[in-house]
């Protein structure tokens, strides 16, 4: 027992792993963060594999796990650029990523619910009733969620001509 | 035209442009090697008790003491994803140097889902017809852009073609088909793909898919930077509607694709869900229908 995951979490991981990165990419606008989310997530679906893999559909409870990572991250981030420029007494220098006319441009301006909901709806391909569960919302939030990301969406790809 | 046509229209629409622009889907086995380490690593520091947390006392220390002694640099927060480098491929350089020759080559491991039948054409400006009875014309390639403003047409050798998959509307599968552009340089691509499903032995089956049309979504010149994807959605009658149109249903060993304005076709082989989507009419009874090559 040297911890080796189990051959059931190995079929979920080489599953979910890769989808779940690009749709949290997508969702918080960072690749690295939303690959140590989703990291984070299985180490601890193998943590508590036991009782997880008696779950219906762990594949729910990691995707779970890696939005709630990620979003007390994106808090924990905001309290650190506020102690880090504290402590060299220089405002943090905001540096607008490389893949612009990207995915970024497309999104903004929609609040991160909003967001979550559209990559995990649109990329992953869940239904509605999966986005809700990952999400810990109701389905009739997500229906929300997504009715106004498709307003913004549908005026942006008008927008932009294509 | 209902309201729901409209809506599964946008919604596909939306699913491609989200496609094309959210870049690649990390390697998994990386991943995983990564994820067996960190396994092994999260027991053993349980087992160390507390440790953990000095660890991590002291490590905020050691990063405090470096904010104080980097004296005027600034911190520069990344807010987007950096372009995924994770795929190693040669790369051509872009260089300030002569430009790359002129013959289009097939980078080994560029288009991962080239079949053996590929050929290459390294005819410059010949016209040709491509699967659809299209007339589509051959520039002869141009690696390195000038920064002028017509971006050149994309070759086949800088473009990866892959699949996705999506649930699609009612009765179809819908198969948006990804073309990024590997090279150093930005290219175009204009119109539509050919689409066409074959057997194991590379004969057609049925007919090549329909472009259509719409006024909403009509074809337009679609810029790519190095690494940018554009987008086109197949839709396949799935097998219930492929019956009803009194078909007999072939499942095709591959999609074959040609990049709008190529004549190398590629043979993609979806898996998961989207490998419904190779399950095609053997007659013209019930076609599939391919859209233009879209911006993200």
């Amino acid at each position: 027992m040297a911890g080796r995951p189990a051959p059931e979490l190995e079929g979920l991981f080489t599953q979910a792993y890769a989808g779940l990165v690009r749709a949290l990419t997508v969702a918080c606008g960072d690749r690295e963060m939303a690959e140590d989310a989703v990291m984070d997530a299985f180490v601890q679906a193998h943590r508590h594999w036991d009782r997880i893999s008696s779950y219906e559909n762990p594949a729910v409870w990691v995707r779970r796990a890696a939005i709630n990572r990620l979003s007390n991250r994106r808090r924990g981030l905001g309290r650190r650029l506020r102690f880090l420029s504290r402590a060299s007494g220089q405002r943090p220098e905001v540096v607008p990523g490389p893949s612009g006319g990207g995915v970024a441009t497309l999104l903004a301006g929609l609040p991160v619910q909003q967001r979550v909901a559209v990559a995990l709806f649109y990329l992953e391909d869940l239904p509605v009733a999966e986005v809700a569960a990952a999400m810990g919302v109701s389905e009739s939030t997500v229906k929300t969620h997504l009715r106004r990301a498709r307003e913004h969406l549908a005026a942006a790809l008008e927008v932009s001509g294509q | 035209m209902s309201e729901n046509d409209h809506d599964d229209r946008l919604d596909r629409r939306i699913r491609a442009a989200l496609l094309a622009r959210a870049g690649e889907r990390p390697p998994v086995d990386a991943a995983w090697r990564r994820f067996v380490a960190r396994a092994r690593r999260s027991r053993a520091r349980r087992r160390a008790g507390g440790l953990g947390f000095v660890a991590a006392l002291a490590a905020g220390a050691v990063a405090f003491a470096l904010v104080q002694g980097s004296g005027p640099s600034t911190i520069k927060i990344v807010t987007s994803p950096a372009p995924s480098t994770s795929t190693s491929r040669p790369t051509p350089s872009s260089g300030s140097g002569p430009p790359p020759p002129v013959t289009v080559t097939t980078v080994p491991g560029a288009s991962t889902t080239t079949g053996p039948d590929t050929t290459t054409t390294t005819t410059p400006a010949t016209t040709t017809t491509t699967a659809l009875g299209v007339s589509a014309t051959t520039v002869p390639a141009t690696a390195t852009t000038t920064q002028g403003v017509p971006v050149p047409p994309c070759p086949a050798s800088q473009l990866r073609i892959s699949p996705e998959f999506s649930q699609g509307a009612t009765g179809n599968w819908a198969l948006p088909i990804l073309f990024r552009n590997t090279g150093p340089a930005a290219c175009s691509l204009y119109g539509y793909p050919g689409v066409s499903w074959v057997s194991a032995s590379g004969a057609q089956i049925g007919v090549p898919a329909r472009q259509v049309h719409t006024a909403s979504y009509p074809p337009r010149t679609v810029d790519l930077g190095p690494g940018q994807a554009g987008v086109a959605v197949v839709e396949v009658p799935d097998q219930a509607n492929q019956q009803l149109a009194g078909c007999r249903s072939v499942r095709a060993a591959a999609i074959r694709v040609y990049a709008p304005g190529s004549t190398s076709p590629v043979q993609l082989t979806p898996t998961g869900p989207g490998s419904n989507a190779l399950v095609y009419c053997s007659t013209a009874a019930a076609p599939a229908d391919v859209g233009p090559v879209a911006q993200g």
